[in-house]
């Protein structure tokens, strides 16, 4: 018997493999004769790709997956109506919006992946914002990292799909799981809609030359981003992010974070692409989706949870 | 001369801005300040890009969230209560 990741990388091929699951931790394949005991991990998922190849493994992969589809999903697809059963959304929906108490949230996160934490209901009660990081596996007090951004959707999910694909990954392995270092990172994507005028208070007027994307490589230079939570418009909300969910092909974010003062509660929005981030002109100044907001750039940023649906293609 | 709400508030006002979509609410937009209209989900799609005309009491909304939160969220902001609005051009020509 030998363990997943004892081949070389590129050793053994696609040979005929025989998988089983015989535990939530452990997947035993028998690989040309060979019998390989593989651990419940997106490293020991990445050994067993070189060792026999991506037909092979997601076959294996796939069985475990047959039960993880009797599960509510995080969310559908929008478009289309819900699948018989589902949840309704506690406070409407639209073909190109879903919106979604947080008792709702937290019971299909639960079901998808695991309970909330402590840590990651905090997450949940900042917003928007909170959304992005609990994706992420970031904690309450951080914000998604805007150190590679782009200006187009498009652009940002090529980058993604750049850098997962030089770890052979294929799609939905262990959705929900922990990454550890030094295991391969997987890239996910968000989006961040902003006032261009940081210079608060000052700053009712926007900066049309603020943040554009680089012409060359379609990066937007963040650096003068200054204080997220409180350099936006004067009287205005101070950001929207939103985290792309490959697997439903939509953002995931808020109408705004839950306080005690708050007039209404929070709510928790699926929207399109389009519905979140949509440019328009009103009064001779550009906007996006919102009077709030004139930029929206789109981030590249690793995931400390394997994501539903990897960006692989 | 740019107009200041913050020299206003709880006063009896009428302005004249832009009626814009917020993420927060429909707004005036008022020499580049945003003026909530209390009490009011949407413009109507007739009324919402077009210049009005809003008359009420001009109030100071602290912002809801706690003091440094790291949150998503409206800021101190400015609204007008039991607020009347018209066109400004219907009101010109009336």
């Amino acid at each position: 018997m030998m363990m997943a990741g004892d081949r070389a990388a590129g050793e053994g091929g696609p040979n005929r493999v025989v998988a089983e699951t015989r535990s939530p931790r452990d997947a035993v394949w028998s690989v040309a004769g060979e019998t390989i005991v593989m651990s419940r991990s997106p490293a020991a998922v990445l050994a067993m790709q070189r060792a026999a190849g991506n037909r092979a493994t997601a076959a294996a992969i796939g069985r475990r997956r047959v039960s993880r589809r009797t599960l509510a999903r995080l969310g559908y697809p929008l478009g289309s109506k819900r699948p018989a059963g589902s949840e309704k959304p506690a406070y409407g929906e639209d073909r190109d919006q879903r919106r979604y108490s947080k008792a709702q949230f937290s019971a299909m996160w639960a079901a998808q992946f695991h309970a909330l934490s402590s840590a990651e209901l905090d997450n949940v009660d900042r917003g928007c914002i909170g959304l992005s990081a609990l994706n992420l596996g970031i904690g309450p007090n951080d914000a998604p990292p805007v150190g590679e951004v782009y200006g187009t959707f498009n652009q940002a999910r090529r980058a993604v799909v750049t850098k997962n694909s030089a770890y052979f990954w294929f799609s939905d392995p262990f959705a929900g799981t922990p990454l550890a270092s030094p295991e391969p990172p997987v890239y996910v994507l968000f989006a961040m809609l902003f006032w261009s005028n940081r210079n608060a208070p000052n700053n009712d007027k926007p900066d049309p030359k603020a943040f554009r994307p680089d012409p060359a490589t379609g990066r937007v230079d963040m650096s003068k981003i200054g204080d997220i939570y409180n350099d936006g418009r004067p009287d205005s909300v101070n950001f929207d992010f939103g985290f792309w969910d490959e697997a439903s092909h939509s953002f995931w974010h808020a109408n705004h974070g839950e306080y005690g003062k708050a007039k209404d509660p929070e709510k928790i929005y699926q929207s399109t692409k389009e519905k979140f981030a949509h440019s328009y002109w009103d009064g001779g100044e550009e906007h996006v989706s919102y009077d709030d907001f004139d930029r929206v750039v789109y981030g590249v940023a690793k995931a400390k949870f394997m994501p539903e649906q990897i960006i692989f293609s | 001369m740019t107009f200041d709400p913050s020299a206003h508030v709880d006063e009896q006002v009428v302005l004249t801005g832009s009626a814009r979509t917020g993420a927060a609410g429909p707004l005036l937009r008022v020499d580049g300040r945003a003026i909530y209209i209390d009490g009011l989900d949407a413009w109507a799609a007739e009324v919402a890009g077009r210049t009005v005309r809003v008359s009420g009491v001009l109030r100071f909304r602290p912002t809801a969230m706690d003091p440094g939160a790291r949150s998503h969220g409206l800021g101190d902001s400015y609204a007008v209560e039991d607020a009347r609005w018209s066109l400004a051009e219907d009101a010109r020509n009336g």
